[in-house]
């Protein structure tokens, strides 16, 4: 395994999720789910992963009577994520 | 997107390219921009041949009050027609590129363009009433801050345009005999240019 790199962001979708919640704060699933073109099942498997790791934070709520689920990146998720960056800068430096 | 791939400039780009697609709105339209460019102009010439004023020499005091309601409703007009075309074809460009028209970048873009830009509208329209001198100044130094401001989450070049109104909001504090000349500068022509400049870098294929 390279040096530095995440497990977490190996995967695109992951990754991607990661770059769009480091310069937007508080992203509905459906806006996620349009910007990347995954699936709703794919994206919220990747959801559940990076919930564990806590990279990110979810807040549920309703608009009128339709559950209203939105993300946004944690301290430490964005830590991991710029981490992980670094490593690649440095890969293409070599 | 590819599911793997391990070369990291490919996936660096992808990275840069996702937060610029989700923070920034691309799709406004440029073409728009010359129409109502071309409509501004068309609106102040006919406004000043009906009227007989030298937009080279205008003196606010020699002009009848009833010139004035004219002037504000065919303000308003060519602003609300102004929107309207801008909208309608900023949102079939938006699908032609498809994009969410309604998406995170454009509830930014619409945010952070219309507080400043609505307040402004507020602002001129009491002004109309008091100072009508510093309606014209004001509409251009709100509507550079508002594209100013709107330059952050679209193309980067709305900024020039926004410093450009101001400066012009500027001299027209300077040159009040000239302000009816200025305002169409802002309005009209810098629109035509701007959204010649934006079609044929960004929208002719």
């Amino acid at each position: 395994m390279l040096e530095g790199f995440d497990k977490a962001f190996e995967n695109r979708v992951r990754l991607g999720m990661m770059s769009i919640l480091m310069v937007n704060e508080w992203v509905e699933f459906i806006e996620l789910k349009e910007l990347l073109q995954v699936t709703d099942g794919n994206l919220a498997s990747h959801i559940t992963y990076l919930e564990k790791a806590e990279y990110i934070e979810t807040r549920k709520s309703f608009i009128g009577k339709k559950p209203n689920t939105t993300f946004r990146a944690s301290k430490t998720g964005k830590d991991a994520f710029k981490q992980h960056l670094k490593a690649l800068e440095k890969l293409i430096k070599k | 997107m590819k599911k793997e791939d391990n070369n990291p400039v490919e996936t660096l780009n992808d990275i840069k390219n996702l937060m610029e697609r989700s923070s920034k709105f691309i799709s406004l339209s440029g073409f728009s921009g010359i129409l109502i460019g071309i409509l501004t102009i068309i609106c102040v010439s006919w406004f000043c041949s009906a009227y007989d004023i030298d937009p080279l020499n205008m003196d606010y005091d020699d002009l009848p009050d009833q010139h004035f309601s004219v002037a504000l409703f065919a303000a308003m007009g060519l602003m609300f027609a102004s929107i309207a075309i801008a909208t309608f074809m900023t949102v079939r460009r938006a699908n032609q590129m498809k994009v969410s028209i309604w998406g995170l970048a454009s509830k930014r873009l619409f945010i952070n363009m219309f507080t400043p830009l609505s307040i402004g509208i507020l602002f001129c329209l009491v002004l109309f009433f008091s100072h009508i001198d510093l309606v014209v100044p004001l509409s251009l130094m709100f509507y550079g801050m508002s594209l100013f401001n709107a330059g952050n989450y679209t193309q980067q070049g709305i900024r020039s345009l926004g410093v450009v109104e101001m400066f012009l909001g500027v001299l027209c504090l300077v040159f009040m005999e000239y302000h009816i000349l200025i305002w169409t500068i802002g309005f009209g022509l810098m629109h035509v240019i701007y959204g010649a400049y934006m079609y044929f870098k960004f929208e002719k294929y």
